[in-house]
């Protein structure tokens, strides 16, 4: 396994690369906050603890907000907003003092999340005051813009994923509960954030960027149409897209994490670990929406669906392809996630009779696809795929085990066969370290 | 300009962030005031549906008998649909409200639509709501909102309105103002034509 290293570690050993004279001394910040990936990263405290300093900040802000409202009613507007405005803009001088003086960065960081979370609540209380109810997915991006902009300006990571979250709410809002789908206008404040994030190199900001798109994703292909049109359904097309746009992140994240420009190997990287977890999750989906009756087909005479199959394969072969042809998967891997593409299709098009089969494949592809994430993962020495795949596995045997309880026979055959892939999983474990051992 | 604004002074990068949000609540305040200073005065009625617990929590739900609920063969403008259960009009979708003076102290709706209408006449009184859910064929009413759906009440203020609509049949009305764009503020409350309650301007 990859050793993982702290902030401290990371400054202690290039203090000693230092000292030893294998960098230049004044390189050591750079190098530092380079392999930091960003400015929240400064020495000071674990990042367990920044963790809860940042959920602390936002807790205290909702206590004096709840404070202030419940005794509302006693003071003058003038009074009011003089509270709201002093609190946002003194928790955003104490957050640039900090940063200014070279405190904490995770101080700055956490008074800077205390004072966009008084924006928010200001925009809130502000419509209480003048009793304006209006439609509120407007009032979430305007929190989520505020945040952005305060991120950018103030180079915060952690404010940009608070203004993911502003974001990601407001599309939801609209493309879930207003029936605006696909909500196109997501993609601009998204696009910013993710060169904001990109640019500056904020690896769990680009997390949170990566995740806002896929969750965009499935709140416009299945949640926003399953609301509000079609009788409830979701067209087979774009549900097929979404099946397969984690796997498709996740051969393009593989072929990208080693790219010789950092930024976009950090994106790579993204692509990379969400596609792993994602992936066998919507494997594994997959027969549940469709077996539910919650896709609508197009009738067999249109054309649009095999030709949209045809074009979502074709878009996985050729990432796999990619993928291959830089080394960064081998043969068998690129047959096996193939074989998953099709499995993936042929369960979102339903093209085999609604029997048990489009179950059991679509149960066999997870668990095929959970063991070759393990299998990857130790074989690169990535802690990431290993627990994606034992995750995905664990969740897989719990739903088949809840899908066929009920008969005798089912069960037995499902620990039987649960018992035989375990083993095998075990062996192939088994032959791999050794022959790794005798490689060495 | 990603890049580059890094090199700014930290103070002038904080204050920039402090302008722009302290800009979008100062404008939230200043676009109230404007409107609750110069919009035409409208009274609509509305219904206390149980008035003994009116003011239960820190708000009341309003619903304007006038506006709040118009049927979909009273809206101008509907795209006809083929399908029974199709939809003709999305949730938020704009709804354009002509609202007409009385003999009376209150407002009446003239006339709803989709689209705006070419002209208001004189006296009458433009207001912009979204539909509250999609609409489909055969729908007997549409919720339409305002943004004036919720009067906030201090919990004295409230208590004492509490007393004395509870028991009574007292007509409540609410003291809006409205501006020529069609946006509405809550300005006011009136009881059996009498005001009772005038929304400070700050």
């Amino acid at each position: 396994m990859r050793e993982r290293m702290n902030s401290d570690d990371i400054r202690r050993r290039v203090d000693a690369w230092v000292e030893n004279g294998w960098v230049v001394a004044a390189h050591r910040d750079d190098i530092l906050r380079d392999l930091r990936g960003g400015v929240t990263e400064a020495p000071g405290g674990s990042r367990l603890a920044r963790a809860v300093v940042m959920l602390g900040a936002l807790l205290i802000a909702a206590g004096l907000l709840s404070f202030i409202a419940a005794n509302w009613q006693d003071m003058s507007r003038p009074l009011r907003l003089a509270l709201l405005m002093g609190g946002m803009i003194g928790a955003l001088a104490l957050s640039g003092w900090l940063r200014g003086h070279g405190r904490r960065a995770w101080a700055s960081e956490a008074a800077l999340l205390l004072a966009l979370a008084v924006f928010g609540a200001a925009i809130m209380l502000v419509a209480q005051m003048y009793h304006i109810h209006g439609h509120y997915p407007d009032a979430l991006l305007t929190w989520g813009l505020g945040a952005l902009l305060a991120a950018w300006l103030l180079e915060s990571p952690s404010a940009l994923m608070l203004a993911m979250l502003g974001i990601v709410g407001w599309s939801a809002a609209q493309a879930g509960q207003f029936g605006i789908h696909p909500h196109w206008p997501f993609l601009l404040p998204w696009a910013a954030a993710l060169l904001l994030a990109a640019g500056r190199r904020w690896r769990h900001a680009l997390h949170a960027v990566m995740a806002a798109f896929f969750l965009w994703l499935t709140i416009n292909l299945l949640i926003g149409p399953v609301r509000s049109f079609n009788h409830g359904k979701v067209a087979a097309g774009p549900f097929l897209f979404l099946l397969l746009v984690p796997q498709a992140a996740f051969l393009l994240g593989a072929t990208l994490r080693a790219a010789a420009r950092a930024r976009i190997g950090d994106i790579g990287r993204v692509l990379f670990t969400q596609g792993a977890v994602i992936w066998p999750l919507m494997v594994m989906f997959s027969d549940n929406v469709a077996s539910h009756g919650l896709v609508r087909m197009a009738p067999l005479t249109d054309m649009a669906l095999p030709a949209i199959a045809a074009a979502a394969f074709a878009m996985i072969a050729a990432l796999s392809w990619l993928a291959l042809a830089n080394g960064r998967l081998r043969p068998g891997d690129v047959a096996l996630t193939l074989l998953i593409a099709l499995a993936t299709i042929v369960i979102a098009l339903r093209l085999l009779p609604d029997t048990i089969w489009p179950f059991v494949i679509s149960a066999a592809a997870t668990l095929a696809l959970a063991a070759w994430l393990l299998m990857l993962g130790l074989r690169e020495g990535r802690r990431l795929p290993v627990w994606a795949g034992a995750l995905a596995f664990a969740i897989e045997v719990i739903y088949v085990y809840v899908r066929l309880i009920g008969g005798l026979l089912h069960t037995a055959l499902f620990f039987f066969i649960g018992g035989l892939l375990l083993v095998a999983l075990a062996a192939g474990m088994r032959w791999l370290a050794a022959r790794r051992e005798r490689a060495a | 300009m990603i890049a580059r604004v890094e090199t700014w002074p930290l103070w002038r990068r904080v204050a920039l962030v402090a302008l722009a949000l302290s800009g979008v609540i100062g404008w939230m305040v200043a676009d109230r005031i404007r409107l609750l200073r110069t919009g035409t005065e409208v009274v609509l009625n509305i219904r206390p549906i149980d008035p003994r617990d009116l003011f239960r929590g820190h708000y009341v739900r309003l619903f304007y008998p006038e506006i709040s609920m118009i049927p979909p063969a009273g809206l101008t403008g509907l795209p006809a649909t083929r399908a029974p259960n199709a939809i003709a009009l999305r949730k938020g979708a704009r709804i354009y409200v002509v609202l007409a003076p009385t003999d009376g102290p209150y407002w009446r709706r003239a006339r709803a639509g989709l689209r705006p209408p070419q002209t208001i006449p004189p006296g009458h009184v433009l207001l912009i709501g979204r539909a509250g859910r999609a609409v489909r064929h055969l729908q007997p009413a549409l919720p339409v909102t305002y943004g004036i759906e919720r009067y906030y009440a201090p919990q004295a203020r409230a208590r004492a309105l509490e007393r004395r609509l509870a028991g009574r049949t007292a007509r409540t009305a609410v003291i809006l103002r409205v501006s020529p764009s069609g946006r509405a503020a809550i300005a006011g409350l009136m009881l059996d034509g009498k005001r009772l309650l005038e929304e400070p301007l700050f």
